[in-house]
């Protein structure tokens, strides 16, 4: 069999593939920025609640903060307060605010580990933001609501 | 070529079709992602500009107030936050006698932050991030460290020239 050669030209074409592979990461890549990892703390409020929802969510429960995707977090405590629902009335130019009987706006406060970078807090692939929508999935029972509070605890030791 | 498979009796055809399929795939990647800067003249240059959100609520408002960085959904920054300034969020309607009027709307601001950021003035406007357009009245959306929020583009200056 005939020996094979590895000549100059060869080496050339590894070299520029693998410059070719490093500049297509870095361009189809994104600003991928893992950060660091911290303790997040946050405030999840779902409107229009069923009254007294609150008290099936325990703190130190393990819930789930996603639907979609693999991302947990520990309830540190749970309040509610009536909703108050408001409405325009254009004839008279005013807005009218009454309690609705029956209906909350519950708060669940939350804390998990998260990777935060300059323009990011994530758990996993779960952006935590304001005005992010968010589950808080426990056992028995689903709360949809958004993140309203979102505050950095200490960072890893 | 020769009866080795090789041109001028050095170069492997093998060899030759590799080089070019890579050349090819630089020049490929080249043009897809710098098509507007082949198009046009593009000179970096500072941009600033005020986004107005409605409608939020004072969590909002404190999440903005943070600033830092803000990027699209892909995560390429479109600027810095350097003010943000909120009022109460006020609806102008005609009431039953035909007087126009203007209501607060209790619990919601409009908020108006302001960003600064380097993009490319080109021949088809201007640009930040990866190719968001900076147009008064355009709708924008932007993701900051603590917020999310979408609103109005509503004042773009263009700062200097950077060459």
């Amino acid at each position: 069999m005939k020996k094979t050669k590895f000549t100059i030209i060869d080496a050339g074409i590894i070299v520029v593939l693998l410059a070719v592979i490093v500049i297509g990461i870095k361009v189809l890549g994104g600003n991928y920025n893992s950060g660091e990892t911290k303790e997040v703390y946050f405030t999840v409020l779902a409107t229009k609640q069923d009254a007294g929802v609150s008290e099936v969510v325990k703190a130190g429960e393990k819930v789930s903060i996603s639907f979609s995707e693999e991302a947990y977090a520990t309830v540190l405590g749970a309040s509610e307060e009536p909703y108050v629902e408001m409405q325009l009335n254009e004839g008279k130019g005013l807005y009218f605010q009454h309690e609705v009987e029956g209906k909350s706006d519950v708060k669940v406060l939350l804390k998990c580990d998260a990777k935060i970078s300059d323009t990011k807090i994530a758990n996993g692939n779960v952006a935590i933001r304001v005005g992010e929508e968010m589950p808080v999935c426990g056992k028995g029972y689903t709360i949809k609501g958004y993140v309203v509070e979102v505050e950095e605890g200490q960072g890893e030791e | 070529m020769d009866k080795n498979g090789k041109i001028f009796g050095k170069i492997n055809i093998i060899d030759l079709a590799a080089i070019l399929i890579v050349i090819l795939a630089i020049v490929g990647i080249t043009i897809r992602f710098t098509s507007i800067a082949a198009e046009n003249v593009n000179q970096k240059t500072n941009f600033t500009y005020v986004v107005e959100i409605e409608d939020i609520r004072m969590y909002s408002v404190n999440a903005l107030s943070k600033k830092g960085l803000a990027t699209d959904k892909q995560g390429n920054v479109i600027g810095e936050i350097t003010n943000v300034e909120y009022d109460k969020m006020i609806k102008q309607l005609v009431n039953e006698n035909g007087e126009q009027v203007k209501v607060t709307t209790p619990l919601r601001y409009v908020a108006k932050v302001t960003l600064n950021a380097e993009g490319k003035d080109t021949d088809s406007g201007y640009f930040v991030g990866e190719n968001t357009e900076l147009s008064v009245g355009s709708s924008i959306t932007m993701y900051t460290k603590y917020s999310n929020c979408s609103g109005k583009i509503i004042k773009v200056q263009k700062q200097e020239n950077q060459g």
